[in-house]
């Protein structure tokens, strides 16, 4: 009886050791990232390494991907520049080379260039870096067309007709601006080639030619015309001349955004009474609202990828930025301000608001103020 | 005699829990934790977390269930459950697709297979 029961407490003992055992169980461990890519940037070596470097980090930061120089970074950015070049490279946590590239061009061309690459290469989407945008300013104390790169720096004036300018519209690849002017006494709209700064007037008919804006080839515009008595949508090449209309209403059409094909176009009527989107063929035909759950609708912007359509809407006796589909639902503000233009990655719009531009990235809601100073800054548009 | 069998054996279960278990699990706790760490360091480097869930602010967690085998073979990666966001399971399934082999666990170590549950955490910082 004794070794029977020596024997069952030392089995009792030990299922107790083992059940405790197993309660401790599988160790654990915690692996914690976050949804934004930790990198850190070294300072760029060279005689304008410290522009470059200051350039770079502040893309990389409104890309709205990265952390920068926070703990456990898993890329490390340097470079070395010198006259008119730039050998950039990141490498990642274990000193794998992720991308080695070198750029030609000014301090910032170059900066724009590497940080495109970085944006492009961690995050596999497009960067704004190098893009442009265009505005009205009253810094002269008269509406004019200004450029500047996205971030707010390089600001140039276009125009300087001192009478009114306005809806600039900036070509896709940057490198010319639509714009209304006033200087015939009526509105006609011009093209002005940023390089050159020579200037051309494509639509002068008789009556209101107003609000172009440049197909994705950057070869037609698309814009509002009242030469036959009632504003309708047409498109004529960006040289001028080949008018085609679209719309047939006794309405409004204003506004006129591209598909990224240049398939079709949204714009803006007032046919139900208020301003409301519509959606339809480049080609003309009849346009087809979409359903915006607002009121008021006007400004539309297309995005980039197709998907999106940022646009303004009035509530509360103010002007909030909404985005919905392009095919109309699923819509929500997303911003105070005016003028929403998408960028070229489809995730940041620029908006005026106060006098001056912000940068929005739909994504996060991050506000980032990008410039002011040039007087009373509207109706921005951004390149792709 | 029974009340006393049962006494002991409480007793015997009540040191265990006090102790943590076999006294040598924690002989081994440094081995098992350096170990850990050289896991965890492979798993963060694998792991391409998705870069816009659609998520409010905060921590979105994964546990994962691995086992690897004497040669450092990965002969289990189990989620233990979903996160609820597609694009944090398809991540971490990426990485369980990827990740066949890691160090081989210490040669103490070594008696059968060594199991680690790894918990993935991605903070939306929206």
């Amino acid at each position: 009886m004794k070794t029977m029961t020596r024997n069952f407490l030392a089995l009792g003992l030990a299922t107790a050791f083992a059940f405790a055992a197993t309660a401790e169980d599988t160790p654990t461990s915690t692996i914690s990232k976050s949804d934004r890519i930790n990198l850190t940037v070294s300072p760029i070596t060279g005689s304008e390494g410290a522009a470059i470097t200051k350039t770079v980090e502040n893309d990389l930061s409104l890309s709205g991907f990265f952390q920068i120089g926070g703990a456990n970074a898993v890329y490390t950015v340097s470079g070395t520049s010198s006259s008119g070049s730039l050998q950039g490279q990141v490498v990642d946590h274990s000193g794998g080379t992720v991308l080695s590239k070198t750029y030609s061009g000014n301090a910032r061309q170059t900066a724009h260039q590497f940080a495109n690459d970085i944006i492009e290469t961690l995050s596999g989407s497009k960067g704004l870096a190098g893009s442009k945008i265009s505005f009205i300013g009253t810094r002269s104390g008269h509406k004019e067309v200004y450029v500047a790169d996205y971030d707010g720096k390089n600001v140039r004036q276009m125009t300087h007709d001192g009478v009114i300018s306005v809806h600039p519209s900036i070509s896709p690849d940057g490198r010319k601006i639509a714009y209304t002017g006033y200087q015939s006494g009526y509105a006609d709209v011009y093209v002005i080639d940023l390089a050159s700064g020579q200037r051309t007037r494509v639509a002068n008919y008789p009556g209101t030619n107003s609000g172009a804006s440049f197909s994705p080839d950057g070869g037609r515009l698309a814009l509002t015309i009242s030469k036959d008595g009632n504003p309708e949508l047409y498109t004529i090449s960006a040289g001028g001349g080949g008018a085609r209309r679209l719309t047939r209403t006794r309405s409004v059409e204003s506004s006129p955004t591209w598909s990224p094909s240049g398939d079709e176009i949204i714009y803006s009527s007032d046919e139900s009474g208020s301003p409301q989107l519509y959606r339809i063929s480049a080609s003309g035909g009849s346009g087809h609202q979409l359903a915006s759950g607002h009121g008021y609708c006007t400004e539309p912007n297309w995005s980039p990828d197709g998907k999106k359509v940022a646009f303004n809407v009035r509530s509360g006796g103010g002007f909030q930025v909404a985005i919905m589909d392009a095919n109309g639902g699923g819509s929500r503000i997303v911003t105070s301000g005016l003028n929403p233009a998408w960028g070229p990655d489809s995730r940041h719009i620029i908006v005026a608001q106060d006098g001056a531009l912000f940068l929005i990235d739909t994504v996060n809601s991050r506000k980032t103020k990008v410039l002011d100073g040039v007087g009373k800054i509207t109706e921005p548009s951004w390149s792709r | 005699m029974r009340n006393r069998l049962i006494g002991l054996t409480s007793m015997a279960l009540l040191l265990a829990s006090c102790f943590g278990g076999w006294p040598h699990r924690s002989h081994h706790s440094a081995l098992h934790g350096r170990y850990d760490h050289l896991l965890h360091d492979h798993f963060y480097r694998a792991w391409q977390q998705p870069k816009m869930v659609p998520a409010p602010r905060g921590k979105i967690s994964v546990p994962v269930d691995l086992q690897i085998n004497s040669q450092g073979r990965v002969v289990r990666f189990q989620p233990a459950r979903s996160s609820g966001y597609p694009a944090v399971d398809a991540s971490i399934a990426a990485m369980g697709r990827k990740v066949k082999r890691v160090l081989p666990p210490p040669f103490s170590l070594r008696d059968g297979t060594y199991d680690l549950r790894i918990y993935f955490e991605l903070d939306v910082k929206r």
